[in-house]
């Protein structure tokens, strides 16, 4: 399902918190915090970085069942969605994705600061972290999660 | 390291200032995750969650009663996650009019206030804790 350009540019942005989920064998949910996102290769595919320490029992998840899901929320407005799909594979990320999240976290990092007084360098510490493993996630479906009434509506059905 | 009680130092993390993210699993398999007004403390080994939207992490814990959420203090930054299992919901008496008031409170501080609304209050029991980051770089 190719993923709408407003969503990619929303979910790429410095002013998003993002949340990923899985679940292995025995249904046991887990969740980490990403650094961030980025567009995939192709144009139904997000990429997902996730500190190494942070995603060890997603990898195990992922290699018992390969849906994963990514949650993502706007700081002041609370616009969120949420994409559903599949791990096509994952890698340690390259230097230049690296530096990209770097940027990214910092970015994010600052705005947290502006917004709601927490020390930027506290954020960055808390969330940021070397190596990074990539996730690839081949979406599926994505829902609107804004708060209001009757949320979780289908944005596209893949 | 691992531990299934929840401290006194995990209490600021259960004040609302930051979301919560929680996450089910259907029983086939399909996570879904969202952010949460409140994780509420009930004791050492039980929490509640606070109900409002999320029709999709109900029919989960309909399927498979397993959760996980992420508590985050707003003074450190430092995170657990928490293993849970759904017990009830309750809709009424004095655990569910406590996190009302506190949903009242939370959505003052975040402009939502004709937004939020409790519809119950999802007990659940403390299977395990994990500290992911002591607010200390590590």
């Amino acid at each position: 399902m190719n993923i709408p350009e407003k969503l990619v540019t929303f979910v790429t942005g410095t002013d998003v918190a993002v949340w990923a989920a899985s679940s292995g064998n025995q249904r046991l949910p887990d969740l980490a915090r990403p650094t961030g996102v980025a567009k995939g290769d192709s144009d139904d595919e997000l990429i997902i970085y996730i500190p190494q320490k942070r995603v060890e029992k997603m990898l195990v998840n992922i290699g018992e069942n390969d849906q994963l899901a990514l949650f993502c929320s706007e700081l002041t407005r609370f616009e969120s969605y949420q994409f559903k799909g599949r791990c096509t594979a994952h890698w340690t990320a390259k230097d230049e994705e690296v530096e990209s999240q770097k940027r990214l976290m910092g970015a994010f990092s600052e705005f947290l600061a502006q917004i709601y007084g927490f020390a930027a360098d506290m954020v960055y510490k808390a969330y940021f972290s070397v190596p990074i493993v990539a996730l690839g996630l081949r979406v599926e479906q994505i829902f609107e999660q804004t708060p209001k009434k009757g949320t979780g509506t289908p944005i596209q059905k893949g | 390291m691992t531990a299934n009680k929840i401290t006194q130092d995990m209490l600021p993390a259960m004040q609302g200032v930051i979301p919560p993210a929680l996450t089910t699993s259907s029983a086939d398999g399909t996570p879904n995750v969202t952010a949460i007004s409140q994780v509420f403390y009930v004791d050492d080994s039980h929490i509640a969650i606070s109900r409002q939207f999320f029709n999709k992490t109900v029919r989960n814990l309909s399927e498979n009663p397993k959760l996980t959420a992420v508590i985050t203090c707003p003074e450190t930054f430092s995170m657990w996650k928490i293993g849970l299992r759904f017990i009830e919901s309750q809709t009424e008496g004095p655990l569910y009019e406590q996190m009302a008031l506190q949903l009242e409170a939370i959505a003052t501080m975040s402009g939502m206030t004709d937004v939020f609304s409790l519809k119950s209050a999802d007990i659940c029991g403390v299977e395990s804790i994990e500290m992911i980051y002591d607010g200390q770089g590590v």
